[in-house]
């Protein structure tokens, strides 16, 4: 069976919600989704959540990522697999 | 063993755009060659005039052919050859499958296996027989005499929907993975489990060898990272 996946987007590469919601897919044994925007080095928070999660922490860059073209990614992302979910739909 | 020849068209002289390409054929021991430098582009049937002149004189059974801007290797010659031989073999054109019909939307309809996600041709990628792309390269240029249309894409869709020169895509990404996800990630490709040392497509089961960004969008930053061994290192300072 799939792994749950939760999927986060967010056009700050230091979002300190990153940290956060990976210790709970840690302790939840769910992988991570990341919707950002392109960047040429992953920042010490992303970095940090490799640390925890490992290859459970699926990131996906966005050229051209602002805020509504990754939210919107990020929702067609929840269509296409039906075992993530948004982190809004969550109470987290 | 089959020889093998691995080729580019780059028609720019002044500004590398094939650099990225050269990075990742030297990281993967792939002796590709670069043929078109400083001639004259004009548009895509460029590419088969180029390919007419040098095809014959290549010196190999097998050719993999690639665009040279929006390219990666990401493993070696041996993998490759080992992938086709295993999944295609002689008298086939392997092209590369994309979820866009591009560039005439009426042809996605006649594209076979329609089933599959990454069921239409893309020319950025191909490998099969060295004899079999000189006939498909000489029959593009003759029915380009009768169409308006100037795009190698589309000639040789024309191809496979009739069935010709063994012209073939490969749906299930074994050698070749398209990134642009038309209805789903776009600019990038929701299949895709981008690992440290790693690049697995989910929806095929298959860890694809070369990685295609065609359009002005899609990105390959996922995969350059993962090329030069840099996506990430597990911080150990973190648990201290």
């Amino acid at each position: 069976m799939d792994k749950f996946e939760l999927v986060y987007h967010s056009t700050d590469y230091n979002d300190g919600e990153f940290l956060r919601l990976a210790i709970i897919c840690a302790d939840n044994n769910w992988r991570l989704v990341l919707i950002l925007p392109t960047c040429q080095k992953y920042s010490q928070s992303i970095n940090e959540c490799f640390s925890l999660l490992g290859d459970d922490l699926l990131i996906y860059e966005i050229d051209m990522g602002m805020g509504n073209v990754l939210k919107a990614r990020a929702e067609k992302y929840v269509q296409y697999y039906t075992n993530s979910k948004l982190w809004t739909e969550l109470n987290l | 063993m089959d020889r093998i020849k691995f080729i580019t068209i780059e028609t720019d002289s002044h500004s590398g755009k094939e650099s990225k390409l050269l990075h990742s054929c030297n990281l993967n021991l792939i002796p590709i060659e670069i043929y078109g430098k400083g001639v004259k582009w004009n548009g895509f049937i460029t590419k088969f005039q180029i390919l007419k002149n040098i095809l014959p004189t290549l010196d190999c059974d097998i050719v993999c052919w690639t665009d040279s801007r929006d390219v990666l290797y990401m493993n070696n010659p041996s993998s490759i050859i080992e992938a086709y031989q295993t999944h295609y073999g002689k008298g086939k054109l392997v092209f590369n499958g994309e979820t866009n019909c591009f560039p005439v939307k009426e042809l996605a309809p006649l594209h076979p296996n329609q089933s599959k996600k990454y069921k239409y041709l893309n020319s950025g990628c191909v490998i099969g027989d060295t004899e079999l792309l000189i006939q498909l390269v000489d029959a593009c240029l003759e029915l380009y005499e009768t169409e308006s249309i100037n795009d190698d894409q589309y000639l040789i869709q024309r191809m496979l929907i009739d069935g010709k020169y063994g012209v073939a895509i490969d749906y299930d990404c074994h050698i070749f993975q398209c990134i642009w996800d038309e209805d789903w990630g776009r600019s990038n490709n929701f299949d895709l489990m981008y690992r440290k040392d790693s690049i697995y497509n989910r929806l095929s089961g298959t860890y694809p060898l070369i990685f295609h960004a065609p359009g002005p969008t899609t990105t390959l930053s996922q995969v350059w990272k993962i090329l030069n061994g840099t996506y990430y290192k597990k911080n150990m300072n973190y648990f201290w």
